[in-house]
């Protein structure tokens, strides 16, 4: 069935063929894409933030209380231990929560240890940010985009 | 160009796309799974690095510039072969994994790779992509250093 969908959801973002990792339902713009030349410091930087955590986890248990029932918007990176791509994206979330302090909540669900959420919000594709606000869904990135993506995505719900 | 590319590998894994078997009946061992990260065995690990090789080189794409990400995903895929059977893409949620597994969409290659070279997890990257690398190999040593720290 998962597949059947993805079959159905993929031509519609056909305008990025060279990232397909970079698609999210809200067709967020390319122009803020990494430099080339900037990549290798820009891993260097990963490798070095992957021994920082910033962002505490939440699970089935607290999901209502910290996301639901939080009063600031709630940004929650749904990540998995072996997916290449969230190694790229977790220490763009750490900075991202250091950066929105105070204004935004940053959370991180492994979708092996809370499977059920990831289920209820339709997760499928992994790494997949969500942002929260007032206990509801507002928005949806899909794979390891640019912090600028994220950016603008947060900035809507301030 | 909707051609598929065919991989070949060692293990044998059955691609029943087309007909889109009902899923499995047989109870989910995904509730025992997901408890803790356990890490592939190296016989698992070999052989998805190899395929991963192999199949890179038959589909003209390239390994990540990082090849921690190359590493991780490999490591997945051979955590999956282990566990079910079958290289279940590891950047996906899945409700079932057996029943994913049985359907064969999401095994390496999955079928978007497979028709239109997208490749999610990041393994397998055309040359224009701004994170694809040169490169069309990874040793074991490789993946034992990038992954060292998980």
């Amino acid at each position: 069935m998962a597949g059947v969908l993805e079959t159905i959801t993929v031509p519609r973002a056909a305008a990025l063929p060279s990232l397909p990792w970079l698609r999210s339902p809200a067709q967020h713009s390319p122009a803020a894409l990494f430099v080339k030349s900037e990549m290798n410091s820009f891993f260097s930087f990963v490798r070095l933030s992957l021994k920082l955590e910033n962002v505490p986890a939440v699970k089935d248990d607290t999901w209502q209380s910290l996301v639901l029932d939080c009063d600031s918007p709630v940004l929650v990176e749904f990540w998995a231990p072996w997916c290449g791509p969230c190694r790229i994206i977790h220490p763009v979330i750490d900075e991202l929560a250091k950066e929105y302090a105070g204004k935004l909540k940053c959370y991180k669900v492994n979708t092996d240890d809370s499977p059920g959420i990831a289920t209820r919000y339709g997760i499928r594709s992994i790494p997949t940010v969500m942002v929260f606000k007032n206990g509801e869904k507002k928005d949806t990135v899909i794979g390891a985009v640019p912090k600028q993506v994220l950016n603008t995505c947060i900035e809507k719900f301030l | 160009m909707t051609a598929a590319l065919q991989a070949s590998t060692s293990y044998g894994v059955g691609f029943a796309v087309s007909s889109f078997p009902p899923p499995s009946t047989r109870p989910s061992r995904q509730r025992t799974l997901v408890l803790a990260q356990v890490e592939p065995t190296d016989k698992s690990v070999e052989v998805m690095r190899k395929f991963s090789e192999q199949y890179a080189r038959r589909s003209g794409t390239y390994f990540c510039m990082d090849k921690g990400v190359t590493s991780v995903v490999i490591k997945g895929l051979a955590e999956h072969r282990d566990t079910l059977g079958a290289p279940l893409c590891p950047c996906r949620h899945y409700d079932d994994k057996a029943a994913e597994v049985q359907q064969g969409f999401w095994n390496c290659p999955c079928v978007p790779m497979r028709e239109r070279k997208e490749c999610h997890c990041m393994l397998f990257l055309t040359p224009e992509n701004d994170f694809a690398g040169k490169e069309q190999t990874v040793s074991l040593e490789e993946i034992r250093e990038t992954t060292a720290n998980m």
